[in-house]
């Protein structure tokens, strides 16, 4: 009961951010809530059902869902500057994100009086973050657009989840003055770029794009070209740094930690994951899958049995609770929780249908984990992004395999040639072996028309309908599913 | 297993010593950058794209654990010629650094020039006269036929290192982003020295290149075209297309054809 009471708030809390998310709540619908909810809780005691007491429940997070919405939506600097927008200005901030270094060009995010301004500015200078420096430029306020094959792309409410409320395009950036940030989050940059430094000195590109997106995210200069194929190819997922890969490297932590005495071995488990969440820039995907990870360290080192629901749970309400933009307004929240949610529940079930692929290597497993998120996700993508990888089973079945021992030569690469590149460049060799096999792959698949349909007017009832066909079935025979178990 | 494969990646040596001249036209989208290996194994990159693809360029051209450019020449500091130049700084080790002097406006440019501090790459300012010996014994060099010291333009395009790299019999007329006009004094100035196999048209075959004149002096068997597909500047320009049919060359483009390879044995060329 207690279990329930606790879902049912959270979830509460969910649709009253949601229902904040898409339309404006008066305050005096809040106040309602909560005198009703409030009265109801007085109410339960003439019922016999026990089980009236998740109403009021729901109502009061309902309210606090919207609550808390109201109070981050209210403090957003979103028309601050709005008389000055189309005007040339010059501003003085410090860059409060890592640069995100394209083929042509680098977006600054540069903080000005704390609003967020998006610059886009020639590739050189190099800018890095905690840089202070002195923009000048026309402002302007992000418009949505379309994307090639004709959907709406919601950018403003995209950029919106960072803060970030205008923009200066064409930028002249001049450096004044470094380390004007955290120098924390400073140091761990440095960090992660010196790494990425000793990867390219030894590993060509593209394979140390794609190594580098493997292991620690950074999502420059795949190119455009290449990018699309992995996107076509349905791997798209491993270069961005899914909860897959943060899950190996969590999982190489733990491991590398067993010698240490338990209690101690989760402290330095715990703070590495979250080192390692921020150096990747902390995107909603990555945070999702530490907070689990976490979460599951706790749970061995209590003796308790780690209960992965409630893992996802807590860790959705605390990202929310957080940041309560990113419920309606971050796509890769969205599908890293549906991807997460389709690994838990209906991967196994499907496992049964892939008893013909051996064991080895994992290879059942991925397939039906891959078959259970793309039934997870694929509705969303399709209503959201208008395209459908076919080939994404086959591709995730040759590539997946190979992405732990990708990452762990590639590790080796960039750890040992902070000693020296000759001691480096054998693990080089073979990372850049396995890297190029994978471009491979992706290239080879992506050659096909049939690799990628694009779908258009995919109507948002339909998501839901499918959504709810899916749910019901998995929930239906989760339950023959954990009964056939039990027995 | 770790020990076999050490022993491996050390004792694999570059491609060098092929016997060849390898000359790869690469693909960059709109820009120039031209890789030059001698028989010897020495390199030469000539210009560097606009952006950092051309590292992937390179790679594909070098050997895995090849970390080290003998030199790169800059033809003037246009973005579409250096702009790739600072990702190929910070790749591999540059020994020589070869450029006008002239100077560029962009922070690309300053970068650029930072990086040849920084690296502690040798650097050699070229002018008419200078010759590049990549290869003495097999006789492979870049001679610097432009820009002459005596002669000054406005338009930075025109400041551009032209220079014929030959190897026995063979040879290539490289011309950067140079006019009609540098063509013309060229004319006049070189004369026959000009024949050469092939050319790379000059400013990625836009109008203000390629004059009549120059063709027939140079009589190229292949021009090379080396722009971006559907590019916005609308090059290669239809005159300079006729232009090339009109002295019977073959035309090549790197937005059609992708990364181009010749290959020399001193004698003969041949596309790879």
């Amino acid at each position: 009961m207690r279990d329930r009471i606790i879902f049912i708030g959270i979830f509460s809390f969910f649709i009253g951010v949601f229902l904040r998310s898409i339309f404006l709540v008066p305050q005096i619908v809040f106040w309602i809530l909560g005198i009703i909810s409030f009265l109801f809780s007085f109410s339960f005691i003439f019922f016999k059902n026990k089980k009236i007491i998740l109403i009021p429940v729901s109502l009061l997070f309902i309210s606090l869902g919207v609550l808390r919405y109201d109070h981050k939506d209210i403090r957003e600097p979103k028309n601050i500057f709005d008389e000055l927008v189309g005007t040339e200005v010059i501003l003085e901030g410090v860059v409060s994100h890592e640069p995100d270094r394209r083929e042509n060009n680098q977006r600054l995010v540069v903080n000005f009086e704390d609003v967020n301004i998006l610059v886009t500015t020639e590739l050189y200078p190099e800018f890095f973050y905690g840089d202070l420096v002195k923009v000048s430029g026309e402002l302007q306020k992000p418009q949505n657009f379309k994307t090639d094959i004709g959907k709406e792309f919601d950018y403003v409410n995209y950029l919106s989840k960072d803060s970030i409320y205008y923009n200066i395009s064409f930028a002249e950036v001049d450096f004044i003055e470094s380390n004007q940030g955290s120098s924390f989050i400073g140091f761990l940059l440095k960090i992660k770029s010196k790494f990425l430094k000793n990867i390219e000195a030894i590993i060509p590109p593209p394979q140390s794009s794609l190594l580098g997106g493997l292991l620690l995210g950074t999502k420059q200069s795949l190119g455009v070209d290449l990018q699309q194929n992995f996107i076509d190819t349905g791997l798209i997922h491993i270069v961005v740094l899914s909860g897959y890969n943060v899950t190996i490297v969590a999982e190489a932590i733990m491991r590398s930690l067993y010698f240490l005495p338990m209690a101690f071995g989760v402290w330095v488990g715990s703070i590495s994951i979250i080192f390692f969440a921020i150096m990747t820039g902390a995107g909603a995907t990555i945070v999702r899958a530490s907070i689990m990870a976490i979460l599951a360290l706790i749970a061995r080192a209590s003796g308790n049995a780690f209960d992965i629901t409630r893992a996802l749970i807590i860790a959705g309400f605390l990202m929310v609770l957080q940041n309560p933009y990113i419920l309606y307004f971050d796509l890769s929240f969205q599908l890293s929780f549906l991807a997460t949610i389709g690994l838990i529940f209906l991967s196994p079930m499907l496992e049964k249908y892939f008893l013909w692929l051996p064991k080895k290597f994992g290879l059942r497993e991925i397939a039906s984990a891959t078959f259970a998120t793309q039934i997870f996700v694929l509705p969303f993508i399709l209503y959201k992004m208008g395209t459908l990888s076919i080939i994404a089973p086959i591709t995730n079945l040759i590539i997946l395999p190979l992405v732990p021992a990708t990452m762990f030569f590639g590790f080796l690469t960039g750890l040992t040639s902070f000693v020296s590149k000759i001691i480096a460049l054998p693990f080089g060799f073979i990372s850049n072996t396995f890297l190029k096999f994978e471009i491979f792959i992706v290239k080879i698949f992506s050659k096909p028309n049939f690799a990628a349909i694009e779908v258009q007017n995919f109507s948002i009832i339909l998501v839901l309908v499918i959504y709810i066909f899916v749910f019901w079935i998995m929930f239906r025979n989760y339950k023959i599913y954990k009964d056939g178990k039990a027995k | 297993m770790m020990l076999g494969i050490n022993i491996f990646v050390w004792n694999y040596q570059p491609s060098q010593s092929s016997g060849f001249l390898n000359v790869s036209f690469l693909d960059v989208g709109q820009g120039d950058s031209i890789f030059i290996e001698a028989p010897n194994g020495k390199q030469l990159l000539i210009d560097g794209g606009r952006n950092g693809s051309v590292v992937s360029e390179l790679a594909s051209q070098m050997s895995f654990q090849d970390r080290q450019i003998d030199v790169v020449l800059a033809t003037h500091p246009d973005s579409d010629h250096i702009g790739g130049l600072p990702e190929v700084f910070s790749r591999f080790d540059i020994l020589n650094f070869v450029d006008t002097g002239t100077k560029g406006e962009t922070n690309t440019y300053r970068t650029l020039m930072d990086l040849v501090l920084s690296e502690n790459s040798n650097y050699v300012k070229a002018k008419r006269g200078l010759v590049i010996v990549l290869d003495k014994k097999n006789g492979v060099y870049f001679q610097v036929l432009a820009p002459d010291e005596n002669i000054t333009f406005k338009d930075i395009n025109d400041t551009s290192i032209v220079g014929r790299l030959v190897f026995g019999e063979s040879s290539f007329l490289l011309t950067g982003d140079a006019s009609k006009a540098v063509e013309n004094i060229l004319v006049y100035s070189d004369g026959e020295i000009l024949d050469s196999d092939i050319l790379k048209s000059g400013h990625h075959g836009s109008k203000t290149s390629s004059s009549l004149l120059f063709l027939e002096e140079v009589s190229p068997d292949v021009s090379i075209i080396s722009a971006g597909y559907n590019n916005s500047y609308g090059h290669p320009h239809i005159n300079v297309l006729e232009n090339i049919k009109a002295v019977d060359s073959e035309i090549l483009e790197t937005s059609k054809d992708g990364t181009i390879t010749f290959q020399s044995d001193g004698v003969k060329i041949w596309r790879k």
